[in-house]
């Protein structure tokens, strides 16, 4: 159902006014198209793209590995062991729940598609795990779609964050998630773009991590 | 609290504001930090001067059509479900989150950062119905605490404040009784505030970008309150000043790019999220109601207007880390929540002269801000224009114009100042061509005939010029 508009044509008639004008009858936008970053895009091969991301990654102090989808549950692990692990939230959907499959049982692990509980279970949570519907190699971001089974939640309120990315998802910029988002007939009610640990600068300008979301984030490229 | 954080003077103000040294290194270094760090983001583009250029065109464009994006806007928020409000002043944006609040029975309310809500004064009237509003994000839940501290930067709202004074602070408030390391005062906050979040009946937003084509707002942050706050509450409000909209998603992406390596020098903010509209149905999580409150509060004058380029601003502060006299007397002294030169041109224009005839003096013209500005805003020109039309103005009214050139002296007679201003050109000249630097000022010292600058400390000739004040001239 829609929703209702308040107050829009007083509000409008006055915009108009002062800038002197009248109504559009038409859609006033030129085709606009970034001439910058199209070319760039393009420049990169698949291991260049990799390399970016892996650099840009520890810059933002990310830890990252690669490996072959056959290792991928063990490498989950391994991460998952280093920390006093109980509770593991992790996207619903088809793709994540394959990628994880094979896990120890000796952690509670949630695929979260109620809405009653995603909530309290991520907040109770050590880990999120997601994949990503794309990855940016100019600045080691994970670009999340979230829909349906792929809560908001799960790379926000665990106190770590593993995001799994395969490598034919890494594209040069935001530029071409724009492009892609634009040709949608549907825009996902939330698009993440997150690159690194939650943190903050605002006291005296000293970087702190784990502000309100996690405080460590890893990468794992699947090949 | 509104636009305005202060009943002192002008030079009350100032005053305090030079006389705090730590305010002042701490601001020093801030500008610094994040001035290099803009330069670096910049410099690693290759082509930032055609990204500038292709900002501007676009801010250009959209303003220029604002009746239509905003109509557009309001057309798919509202096929998706959400629910759009037009409020023309405070009182109507106010009245209609309030309403909201109450038919919702909303105890408390968590905030991320949003200037035009503190323009509004939508805390206090939110509080005034019964609603606990928390502030989220770092910088501006230590104000809070701190008895509502006026922010003093428009990124950095705490950047006046010493870890020592906010560890004294949440002891006395909130029975902190750790340290004053900032790690340790940053998870004591967190550890708060992540309960508040899960209780919280309301979030409330502001607004980076609103995309028109769509119904998306966007927002930005390195915490991830703007997350929260957007994905734990069952409803959200999100408030905008109606200029911030663009076109399409291909619009948004350049002014993305533009804001995040001007504000903090990072390529994008640790998170950039995009909303369009409220859940749908089978979504796992996310707000059941969305409501959009689009503000005008004094923006639609400025249409029409020489000033209308300012309201191409995306609140990125480089002109606030590149600006000598910000730095000098801290972002108090602007009497505004938006301080620098970008405040020095928008508070006149949204609060009157009246209140902030000082602010476009408040300024060496060294055009440092128009060169750092990523959407190309002749910031100085309009620092100018300023002081013309208040010219202009007080001639009618027969009052000297000598008046009002006593308080040019502010910005133009003092050595330091001057100094400054030519710093700062250099400094900022890797960003090449900076040929307007103190050579505006020039022109306007020699048409006008003004006293050379002096040599004495600033600190003695703002002592000086007080204590000769009004009957000097
Ligand atoms: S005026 Fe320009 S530099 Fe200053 S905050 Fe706005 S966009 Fe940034």
């Amino acid at each position: 159902m829609n929703g209702k508009i308040h107050n829009r044509e007083r509000f409008l008639d006055e915009v108009r006014e002062n800038l002197n004008k009248t109504l559009d009858s038409d859609r006033p936008l030129r085709k606009f198209t970034n001439p910058l970053a199209k070319s760039k895009s393009q420049l990169f091969s698949e291991e260049q793209l990799v390399e970016e991301f892996t650099d840009q990654s520890e810059r933002l102090g990310i830890e990252w590995f690669r490996v072959n989808k056959s290792d991928l549950a063990q490498k989950i692990s391994d991460i998952l062991a280093r920390f006093d692990t109980m509770r593991v939230s992790v996207w619903n959907d088809q793709e994540t729940r394959s990628m994880v499959k094979g896990l120890p049982d000796n952690y509670e692990i949630l695929f979260e598609g109620d809405s009653n509980q995603v909530l309290g279970h991520a907040e109770t949570a050590d880990f999120g795990i997601t994949t990503c519907d794309y990855a940016l190699a100019e600045s080691g971001s994970v670009v999340l779609m979230n829909s349906r089974d792929k809560a908001r939640a799960i790379s926000l309120l665990p106190k770590r964050y593993i995001a799994l990315v395969p490598k034919e998802r890494l594209i040069y910029r935001i530029t071409d998630v724009a492009k892609e988002v634009d040709e949608m007939d549907q825009v996902p009610t939330c698009i993440n773009f997150i690159s690194g640990p939650s943190n903050s600068a605002d006291i005296e300008m000293d970087l702190v991590v784990g502000v309100h979301g996690p405080m460590e984030v890893f990468y794992i490229i699947v090949d | 609290m509104g636009m305005k954080i202060s009943d002192q003077s002008f030079e009350d103000r100032t005053k305090s504001g030079i006389e705090d040294l730590f305010m002042r290194e701490n601001v020093q270094s801030a500008q610094d930090r994040l001035r290099s760090a803009r330069l670096n983001a910049a410099e690693d583009m290759g082509d930032w001067e055609e990204w500038r250029k292709m900002g501007e065109d676009i801010r250009n464009h959209t303003i220029q059509h604002l009746d239509y994006y905003l109509k557009l806007l309001s057309d798919k928020v509202s096929e998706l479900g959400g629910h759009v409000h037009f409020a023309r002043t405070p009182e109507e944006a106010n009245e209609y989150i309030t309403q909201i609040a109450e038919e919702k029975k909303a105890k408390s309310v968590v905030k991320s950062k949003s200037m035009v809500t503190e323009e509004i004064g939508m805390n206090e009237a939110l509080e005034a119905v019964g609603c606990e509003v928390l502030e989220t994000d770092l910088g501006e839940y230590i104000l809070q605490v701190d008895e509502h501290d006026p922010p003093s930067h428009i990124v950095a709202p705490a950047l006046h404040k010493n870890r020592e004074q906010i560890r004294d602070v949440y002891q006395e408030r909130l029975g902190y009784e750790g340290t004053e390391e900032p790690e340790e005062l940053t998870r004591f906050t967190r550890e708060q505030l992540r309960e508040k979040f899960m209780k919280a009946d309301i979030g409330i937003t502001g607004c980076n970008f609103a995309i028109a084509e769509s119904g998306t707002v966007s927002l930005v942050t390195n915490e991830g309150n703007a997350r929260l706050v957007s994905t734990v509450p069952k409803t959200q409000i999100t408030v905008m000043g109606m200029e911030r909209v663009v076109p399409t998603w291909k619009e948004w992406e350049v002014l993305i790019t533009l804001l995040a390596r001007s504000s903090v020098g990072q390529k994008l903010t640790t998170y950039v999220t995009a909303l369009t509209g409220p859940r749908q149905k089978g979504e796992v999580d996310g707000p059941d109601d969305f409501h959009l409150v689009i503000v005008d509060n004094g923006r639609s004058k400025i249409l029409g207007t020489e000033f209308q380029s300012i309201l191409h601003c995306i609140r990125c502060a480089a002109c606030i880390n590149v600006c000598p006299v910000y730095s000098h007397v801290g972002g108090h002294s602007y009497g505004s929540i938006y301080p620098g030169p970008v405040g020095a041109i928008l508070s006149p224009l949204l609060g009157g002269y009246e209140d902030y005839k000082e602010l476009p003096y408040a300024s060496s013209l060294c055009g440092a801000c128009t060169e750092a500005c990523p959407v190309k805003i002749p910031l100085h020109e309009l620092l100018v224009r300023h002081r013309e039309n208040m010219v202009e103005k007080e001639k009618k009214s027969e009052m000297s114009e000598r008046m009002l050139m006593k308080m040019f002296k502010f910005g133009a007679t003092h050595p330091k100042f001057y100094q400054l201003g030519v710093n700062a050109a250099e400094k900022v000249s890797r960003e090449k061509d900076i040929k307007r630097g103190p050579g505006l000022m020039n022109n306007w010292t020699q048409s006008r005939d003004f006293p050379a600058p002096k040599k004495e400390s600033f600190r003695k000739w703002y002592a000086n010029r007080k204590q000769n004040g009004r009957s000097s001239s």
